[in-house]
């Protein structure tokens, strides 16, 4: 790239001043500008406004939104299990942050209320409907005669002993299983591959870290950027009423001072 | 261990998809933010940043490195927030040609809202979010590359593809209607402030 660095600046060259406000300008240009600006009221004051806007957008941020998004397959193979130089199958969908930690919307909440209104009316509707007095004569001789079970049920029905049975049998396979398999010391590449998976995690949650406290720097100093916006304000505002109010004293005093001078005496 | 984005690519194309969800967690949050700033609502910006993780994902086999990573991200939103903005037909962002004077439309148009519904809102986020949805889209996304992204003039000339003196052009254009838009802002709230 062969660009042709120019040693005189134009007045007014826009182009030229992005170059020299954000610092890309090539030293010859660099120094032209510098000159310029020094004996030029006009260019100082634009390159000193340049800069008090882009103080004044660091202070744009974006709301925070909970991302974490994540490709998932949906054959389910893991990676490991895939031939090398396999391109990524294209069954895939990304997946956003669970459901539950984003808040819902308003017609949501709405409906859910509703939901929990209504089943809570129809119970309590329910209980209260109790049936007249003859209905329940009519009724009692029926539901109190005792009920035979039906015939499957009473086929499917375990007892208490063969419970007990099951029980027994499971605890004795248990007792061989644990005979038979004493527990295996962990192997070396098992190990290697804990460590690997420790120490992925742990890179991972140290960039999140990272990330999260980049973020929060930022965000205080945004916050406070503004705040000291907000305190200027308010203190101007208080200085303008403080001034109100003491001109309110000295025309008072001058009115007591001078009586017979003051439109209000009769 | 921490991998460089180029050793993650290479993994996720042999098709290790942890590897390419390790670019996701480093990505989203800048790549969600562009979206953010450029099309200027939460939740559409929020779909195009998955949608732009996706299509990177699909598109990975024919990524062959001659770009950053990162660079090529960036392409896949930008042209997902320009197709957005396309078809929104009530975009919160004016589309206008860069030679309309965006101060002067405003001021025919007349004061939308009173001074006291100014003040309500007179975060400074907000008044700068405000301030830059008035520029036209290539002028927004120039500053926002420039100054939340940290891209050189170089870099944005090649993701906006355009020559190198546009770039410079849109961001003195749309810097000077910012400065002139928050400079107007800040005359109301003095104008508040004398008023009280």
């Amino acid at each position: 790239m062969s660009e042709l660095v120019e040693t005189t600046f134009r007045c007014g060259d826009g182009e030229a001043l992005m170059t020299y406000v954000y610092g890309e300008s090539s030293p010859a240009e660099h120094t032209a500008i510098a000159a310029h600006v020094a004996r030029c009221v006009a260019c100082a004051d634009e390159i000193a406004a340049f800069g008090s806007t882009r103080e004044q957008l660091a202070a744009w941020t974006p709301p925070f939104q909970s991302l974490g998004f994540q490709i998932t397959r949906r054959d389910g193979l893991t990676a490991e299990t895939e031939p090398a130089a396999t391109p990524p199958a294209p069954a895939a969908i990304l997946r956003p942050a669970a459901w539950w930690t984003r808040p819902l919307p308003a017609w949501a909440q709405m409906a859910a209320a509703v939901a929990i209104f209504g089943s809570g009316l129809a119970i309590g509707m329910a209980r209260t409907a109790v049936p007249a007095a003859g209905e329940a004569v009519a009724v009692a001789p029926e539901a109190a005669a005792p009920v035979a079970p039906p015939a499957s049920a009473t086929a499917s029905m375990v007892t208490r002993e063969e419970l007990a049975r099951v029980e027994q049998r499971l605890k004795g396979e248990i007792a061989q299983v644990r005979t038979a398999a004493p527990a295996a010391e962990p192997t070396a590449a098992m190990m290697q591959r804990v460590n690997q998976l420790i120490a992925a995690s742990e890179g991972r949650q140290q960039q999140e870290l990272e990330f999260r406290t980049a973020q929060m720097v930022r965000d205080f100093s945004n916050r406070r950027q503004i705040d000291l916006a907000n305190i200027e304000q308010r203190f101007g505002a208080t200085t303008v009423k403080v001034l109100g109010n003491q001109r309110d004293i000295n025309s008072l005093a001058q009115r007591v001072a001078y009586p017979a001078s003051s439109p209000y005496v009769p | 261990m921490t991998w460089t984005d180029e050793e993650l690519v290479a993994r996720s194309q042999r098709g290790d998809v942890d590897s390419f969800n390790q670019l996701i967690l480093r990505w989203e949050r800048p790549i969600y933010a562009l979206a953010y700033r450029v099309i200027g609502r939460e939740e559409e910006a929020r779909d195009v940043c998955q949608e732009a993780f996706l299509r990177a994902f699909r598109g990975l086999p024919g990524f062959k490195g001659q770009a950053k990573f990162s660079s090529w991200l960036y392409r896949i939103t930008l042209n997902l927030c320009r197709d957005w903005i396309r078809r929104q037909r009530r975009a919160p962002v004016s589309q206008l040609p860069e030679d309309m004077d965006v101060l002067e439309m405003a001021a025919a148009r007349g004061p939308v809202e009173s001074i006291e519904d100014l003040v309500s809102r007179r975060e400074l986020s907000a008044v700068v979010a405000e301030a830059m949805a008035l520029l036209p889209e290539e002028q927004r996304t120039a500053i926002v590359l420039k100054e939340y992204h940290g891209m050189t003039f170089q870099e944005i000339a090649d993701l906006q593809g355009c020559p190198l003196s546009t770039v410079k052009t849109r961001l003195y254009q749309g810097l000077s209607v910012l400065r002139r838009q928050l400079e107007r802002n800040g005359q109301l709230q003095a104008e508040m402030v004398k008023r009280v």
